[in-house]
């Protein structure tokens, strides 16, 4: 094939994307941003007529490994197939700290066993790793920090615990990890909010809050606000209804507790909160995942997180029936590997 | 590599894990006239120039740099190997001697054909680990917890990197590369992807932490489990949490015996008479000279499962 006759050009496959036709992205991104853009290489009929088959087939003297990236939803089935790994999804806005959590939690296992668990796997390690890089001295860093989850499609991290008694077996956790603006749409909109459908498949469900914003005085009550609605929000839309169970986790308690009170957060933010979702709300973890302050210099709040994460009310079967014709997504499938 | 009735073990390891000293001191053990010998070579394998080129190096207390040809060409290495006591033959392979293979698993997430099917036809494990090749995780706030408090930053004349100017800064920051990840995240995908085409599971694993008079340096008493426990915790716990999958057991080898650029060590190397009694193996049930222990072992282990 000669180089002046073929074209090499990026296309975007994000619905609705005007990438393509005006070089304008939907969300604003680079290309080197963007997770929708696909390398094409456009090759002309004479060219494809004069190249015998065999020039045209990749030479294959290499065997792919599996990825060990996160999985999107087309690829979770490597570990959906033949287990029953729990899903947790974890809800909250921009810079709430949804994959600080996450990644503190793989980075706790680099230690040894944590809270009686052993590591017994991941098929995301390469995910975790990356998310965890800026927790590292590697990172050339002096403070911990986390790059945002900017991509709106839905990725998730695997990780395989086992007991340390070794009686049962491993047990494997699937982690959604959804970028924020996700929740921010979903929080003003019913549309959004429905076209969250994860939730319908989800063990345990937690909302974020940044407790840092709860503790400044100017910010707290348009935070308590935001979350209150995207609760609400979800609430009305029934889209908590078949969860196992719904928890509250407000992040960087260290900050709260250098800027504010514990007693003042209570009666500020949560038994208002309590009050507000009962029945609906079952655990309030405080958690301060990178400790940055005097106040509290420990991780704290991970091990009431991860054995949620790990606890076993199973959550509402929804009867859904599909039709033959009907192609069954991922999701489903899960579903109904789980009944 | 093809009967498979006899077992085929494969030797892995990143690169500069011992690999290289652990094969000199084999050659040497079996070239030796060595009373009651637990194995034996059944053939003259295809790459004894090379072999005797590492053993030769071994003998005159010369450390195994990697030469030319090793940089320009991957060197193979496959042993067949008759045990003394039964008669029964296994086969050693040893692919990729330097070991870029591994480390390109991890960074690259692919296997060259031929390996694959190596990998395959496999039915145990050996995984060198350099005690001083550990690369660690290092999170900022054990570090910081460990220098001090936070607020003295500054005071230690360390500069903020994730003041206002953030952005500047974080562009000046190491990204992440496959290369950098901790030795135990890269050695537990690498047992990971390993058992995944191995067929017969529990597969038997060995884990060789090489250099071993260099961990009983600082640690004197330790035990060969207990060093990757703490060091490769890890690892260690995906090992023991998989044992549907493996066995595995842990030994210290130290293949040269000492450090042949230390003077003191150098000495006390060259005042033993026979050679092979240079080397240290360390295990759960104490210490000896013997470098075949881990492969008959491992063979032992294999053999116990098909009975």
């Amino acid at each position: 094939m000669t180089e002046d006759s073929s074209a090499e050009q990026d296309v975007c496959h994000q619905e609705g994307c005007r990438f393509n036709q005006d070089g304008q992205c939907l969300e604003g991104l680079t290309i080197a941003e963007c997770p929708h853009l696909r390398y094409t290489l456009e090759v002309s009929d004479q060219e494809f007529r004069n190249d015998s088959p065999i020039d045209l087939l990749p030479v294959v003297d290499t065997y792919s490994l599996f990825s060990a990236e996160e999985f999107v939803p087309e690829s979770i089935q490597e570990v959906t197939f033949g287990n029953k790994p729990k899903l947790v999804v974890i809800i909250g806005e921009p810079n709430s700290g949804k994959t600080t959590l996450l990644s503190t939690l793989y980075e706790q296992f680099h230690n040894g066993p944590y809270c009686s668990y052993l590591f017994s796997g991941s098929r995301t390690s390469r995910g975790f790793e990356r998310r965890c890089h800026k927790l590292r001295i590697a990172s050339g860093l002096v403070r911990p920090t986390m790059d945002r989850t900017i991509s709106s499609d839905f990725h998730f991290l695997h990780l395989s615990v086992r007991r340390d008694t070794l009686d049962r077996p491993a047990e494997h956790l699937l982690f959604a990890d959804i970028a924020g603006e996700r929740f921010s749409l979903a929080r003003d909109s019913d549309v959004d909010a429905k076209r969250l459908t994860i939730l319908n498949y989800t063990d345990q469900c937690f909302f974020i809050v940044d407790g840092e914003e709860l503790a400044i005085k100017n910010r707290r009550f348009a935070a308590k606000q935001r979350l209150q609605n995207l609760i609400g929000r979800f609430v009305q839309n029934s889209m908590l209804a078949h969860c196992g169970e719904v928890h509250l986790v407000i992040s960087k308690w260290d900050k709260v507790l250098e800027i504010s009170s514990e007693e003042e957060l209570e009666t500020f933010f949560i038994e208002p909160m309590r009050q507000r979702f009962t029945g609906i709300l079952s655990k309030i973890i405080l958690l301060s995942a990178q400790p940055q302050t005097n106040a509290l210099q420990q991780v704290s709040g991970l091990d009431t997180f991860f054995e949620t994460c790990l606890s076993s009310k199973s959550r509402q079967i929804v009867e859904v029936s599909i039709t033959l014709s009907e192609r069954a997504s991922q999701f489903q499938r899960f579903k109904f590997r789980k009944q | 590599m093809t009967d498979s009735l006899e077992p085929q073990f494969l030797v892995v390891g990143l690169p500069a894990s011992g690999k290289t000293t652990f094969l000199a001191a084999l050659q040497n053990y079996i070239d030796s006239d060595l009373p009651d010998k637990s194995i034996r070579m059944t053939r003259y394998c295809a790459n004894s120039e090379y072999l005797n080129r590492i053993h030769n190096k071994w003998l005159q207390f010369e450390m195994q740099s990697r030469t030319i040809q090793e940089q320009a060409s991957r060197i193979d290495v496959s042993m067949h190997i008759e045990v003394n006591k039964t008669g029964d033959n296994f086969t050693l392979n040893i692919p990729d001697v330097a070991g870029e293979t591994f480390s390109q698993q991890w960074s690259e997430r692919y296997w060259e054909l031929e390996y694959h099917e190596i990998v395959c036809a496999s039915h145990g494990l050996m995984v060198f680990v350099h005690p001083s090749k550990v690369e660690s995780h290092a999170p900022i706030a054990q570090v910081i917890s460990a220098l001090g408090s936070l607020t003295n930053i500054e005071d230690a004349g360390i500069e903020d990197q994730s003041a206002d100017n953030s952005q500047e800064i974080i562009a000046e920051t190491e990204v992440w590369s496959a290369e950098k990840s901790p030795t135990q995240t890269v050695l537990v995908d690498l047992v990971q992807a390993h058992i995944d085409h191995i067929s017969g599971h529990p597969i038997p694993v060995s884990i060789l932490v090489s250099a071993w008079d260099l961990v009983r340096v600082g640690s004197p008493n330790i035990t060969p489990s207990e060093w990757l426990r703490y060091n490769l915790p890890l690892l260690w716990q995906f090992l023991s949490s998989n044992f549907e999958s493996l066995t595995f057991e842990v030994y210290g080898v130290s293949a040269q015996g000492g450090n042949f650029e230390d003077r003191v060590d150098l000495e006390r190397l060259e005042k033993i008479d026979i050679p092979a009694n240079r080397v240290l193996v360390a295990s759960a049930v104490g210490d000896n000279n013997d470098i075949a222990s881990p492969i008959i072992s491992i063979y032992e282990r294999w053999k116990a499962k098909q009975s």
